[in-house]
């Protein structure tokens, strides 16, 4: 406890104090002391101290020169000897009896550091006798120091914070503010260093005789500026931005490189071209068999109609601008703050764009990659989940739900993002905003089978992979038409261990003899090191974070790792028809996400580890799995390349064959767009996969 | 405290290590795109021969289209279809690859069977 001229309150609080760490009995707080540090006062604040150090040997007085409130506590904390150290205004503006609060919120010692931060706005806090003109000015500069130096905490300056002995004794001896930044100092290198930080509101009276004066206030403004400046909170979240734009710009480049593809792409332009607005697109999908999916239809009329003869630049334009803004929605959904949060945003954008649902994702054309679309809403539903609450957060959480629903099936996992998030305590999509989707997800069902009745794909439609062996649509019906029930749940549960496992992937399971006599590929073996370990980490990661914390103060990017589970679940079940890796593309993106939140918690755990050969194995693993799913992210690229090459032949022979089989079209205006989409493809310029070293595609694929 | 600070390093670095480099190499390719020399993205120069003994069926619909002989007689480096270098036209070097997808194209685009 600091102490400046406190002779008015000094000794009440040593006794009040003194009583409530009594009563706490021994069992909750075995031994106590109370460190008071005397910053050069001038009245009878050190006598009144000596005299209960003299009578209680648990009281100390450290004196010194006035230096300052920061270095009075920093003098203080470095001198206490406790596991847990709690720093006290002397005025009682906290009551005593608040402190169980602080012990109840703490982590068990050895498990990680805590911070624990009284604070005036946290829930459950009171304020009481507060003007309202100093509430003003706490806010304002609240705010200043969450735009410029530490985010995410409301009250920094409150008086009583409890923090672990490992976190001072890391993190105190390179504080520099001596004033009343000291607070926000801690703090910020608190987020930096990755320790946890929570906030427990209390209860506050204010007292008439505050320190806080204008020249202190202003003088602490440039403290906190200058605070953010030398931690650098900023700099964490700008280098994963960065990185996220590498990441993008590679993407984008070599989506840039491939020809509009012919097979799935050729018929939907042709269509569009016949049909003659954008609303008789929409409407004339509205009955489609099996499927409703107007949006989708009116969405490759509309860039038809843009694109005015410039169709590879327009749909690839699309398609090269959905990646980059689904890489950094993740990112942002991150929310990076500190140097661990930037290593761990590394892993989880090499799991992103390693994961084979990831290129399944990117593979797919259609012309408009309307997967990549699925994964950008459900990326946008879980920021606007993490975004400040308000009707427009609603509005948009479901606009964005409707577009997706009417895009693609998979749309319907913007519902489950946002019901589970709001389960999870993310709250920026209210509960109005979960009505509302939720009454607007009845209405798609109400439209889809009842106004429109579409029903379901039905079995036999396509070609389904099965064990250890790829079906036929004939051999499905044969199989399965009696009784589905068998193929829907092989195909759940192979979605679920393509996701989680790497194995099977598309829904074929590599015979195992394959493994046992070293003939599998190596990047099967790389899938399932990356998938395995990283699995194991986050499944780790959330028992681990739920037994220490419990449910009510995880941390947000917990939280966000909770939301993973239903969305991958959801759309597992959503492949209960046939598994492709594009449609497992949003399971892919959350499982990235999941993986963040459990490296984030890994890094400062293996640093804190007490066992080295422990620490030592787990460093081994980690750097196993992140290079796997570096290689694998690699690989996306070469398979990209060689998916140019495949889609320029299909285009070179697509006349003579169209003309074998008969549906060259007799119409001129189509036999130009198919003759215009050709020239475009052949004048692009791709590598030969002939040429490529052979081990390119035993690690990278195709 | 210094021990524990090392530790987490490592464990960053074991975390992060990889991806950064992985990231690092992407950077450097985007910067050689920018001079046009992207080391993944090029074009081998093919003679008609070579692209049809490659199965690059797009090489060889555009060299046709800008005015090659579909009939004629092109240089096949060694190593394409054997140790030694060869002179053959499109057919014969698309037979000797056994590759009859570009067989029926070059038939198509004028080449005499």
């Amino acid at each position: 406890m600091p102490a400046l001229n406190e002779e008015d309150c000094i000794g009440p609080f040593i006794e009040r104090m003194r009583a409530q760490l009594q009563s706490l009995g021994a069992f909750a707080l075995p031994s106590w002391e109370i460190v008071v540090v005397d910053d050069g006062s001038t009245d009878r604040t050190r006598a009144i101290v000596e005299g209960y150090a003299r009578e209680d040997a648990r009281v100390r007085l450290i004196s010194g020169p006035h230096r300052g409130k920061g270095a009075a506590l920093r003098d203080g904390m470095l001198a206490a000897v406790g596991e847990w150290r709690f720093m006290a205004d002397a005025d009682l503006s906290m009551p005593p009896d608040n402190l169980p609060r602080f012990l109840d919120a703490a982590l068990p010692p050895g498990r990680g550091a805590a911070i624990v931060v009284g604070s005036r706005e946290a829930p459950g806090a009171q304020r009481i006798g507060e003007a309202w003109s100093r509430h003003a000015i706490g806010r304002v500069f609240n705010w200043v120091v969450r735009l410029l130096a530490v985010q995410g905490i409301h009250d920094t300056q409150c008086g009583f914070k409890l923090l672990s002995a490992r976190f001072v004794d890391a993190c105190f001896p390179r504080l520099r503010s001596n004033g009343f930044a000291f607070d926000v100092e801690m703090l910020s290198w608190a987020r930096d260093g990755g320790w946890d930080v929570q906030e427990v509101g209390i209860e506050w009276h204010a007292r008439g005789d505050s320190r806080v004066g204008l020249r202190r206030g202003a003088s602490a403004f440039f403290d906190v500026a200058r605070i953010g400046w030398r931690v650098g909170r900023q700099p964490y979240g700008a280098l994963a931005y960065a990185l996220a734009g590498i990441f993008a710009a590679a993407i984008a480049y070599d989506l840039f490189r491939l020809p509009v593809q012919a097979s799935d792409s050729l018929g939907e332009i042709l269509d569009a071209s016949r049909s003659p607005s954008v609303r008789a697109s929409f409407e004339g999908a509205l009955g489609s068999a099996g499927y409703l999916r107007p949006l989708r239809i009116a969405q490759i009329k509309w860039l038809y109609d843009i694109a005015d003869g410039r169709y590879w630049a327009v749909y690839r334009g699309l398609h090269a601008a959905l990646a980059v803004c689904t890489v950094f929605l993740f990112t942002r959904a991150l929310g990076v703050r500190s140097r661990t949060d930037l290593g761990a945003a590394a892993l989880a954008l090499v799991v992103l764009t390693g994961h084979h649902t990831f290129l399944g994702t990117v593979q797919e054309a259609f012309p408009i990659n309307h997967f990549l679309e699925m994964v950008l809403a459900s990326l946008l539903a879980v920021n606007l989940s993490l975004a400040r609450p308000g009707w427009w957060v609603d509005a948009a959480a479901m606009l964005t739900f409707a577009a997706a629903a009417l895009t693609l099936e998979s749309g319907l996992l913007v519902w489950v993002v946002a019901v589970a998030a709001w389960a999870c305590g993310l709250r920026g999509i209210s509960v109005r905003g979960v009505a509302g989707t939720t009454l607007l997800l009845a209405a798609y069902f109400y439209v889809r089978f009842v106004v429109y009745p579409t029903g379901t794909p039905s079995i036999g439609e396509r070609s389904t992979a099965y064990v250890f062996e790829v079906l036929e649509r004939t051999e499905v019906e044969r199989r399965f038409a009696g009784n589905p029930l068998p193929l829907y749940a092989y195909n759940v549960l192979a979605s679920l261990g393509s996701v989680l496992a790497g194995e099977p992937q598309r829904g074929l399971f590599l015979r195992p003899e394959r493994w046992l006599d070293g003939s599998a590929l190596p990047r099967q073996y790389l899938a399932v090191i990356a998938c395995g370990v990283t699995t194991a980490l986050i499944l780790w990661a959330m028992t681990t974070r739920l037994v220490e914390r419990g449910w009510r103060t995880l941390e947000r990017e917990d939280r966000v790792a909770l939301v993973a589970l239903p969305v991958i679940a959801a759309n597992a079940a959503m492949c209960y028809a046939y598994t492709k890796d594009d449609v497992l593309s949003v399971a892919g993106a959350f499982y990235a996400l999941a993986a963040y939140a459990a490296a984030r918690h890994a890094i400062p755990a293996i640093g804190a580890s007490r066992h080295r050969a422990a620490a030592a194995a787990l460093v081994i693993l980690a750097l196993a799995a992140s290079t796997a799913w570096s290689i694998r992210s690699a690989g996306v690229h070469h398979v990209l390349r060689s998916q140019a090459f495949r889609q320029r032949n299909d285009w070179a022979v697509l006349p003579a064959r169209m003309r074998r089989e008969g549906t060259w079209p007799d119409d001129e205006d189509r036999r130009r767009l198919i003759l215009k989409l050709r020239a475009d493809a052949l004048a692009m310029r791709v590598p030969n996969p002939q040429l490529f070293p052979r081990w390119a595609n035993e690690w990278w694929g195709e | 405290m210094v021990g524990r600070v090392t530790r987490r390093t490592v464990a960053w670095l074991g975390v992060a290590g990889m991806p950064l480099a992985a990231a690092g190499l992407m950077a450097l390719a985007l910067v050689m795109a920018l001079v046009r020399a992207h080391p993944m993205w090029r074009e081998p120069a093919l003679t008609l021969a070579e692209a049809a003994a490659l199965r690059d069926a797009g090489q060889v619909a555009r060299l046709v289209g800008e005015g090659q002989d579909p009939n004629g007689r092109y240089p096949v480096r060694a190593g394409i279809l054997s140790r030694r270098p060869l002179v053959l036209t499109p057919l014969e070097a698309a037979r000797a690859a056994e590759r009859p997808e570009i067989i029926e194209l070059l038939v198509d685009l004028g080449a005499t069977p």
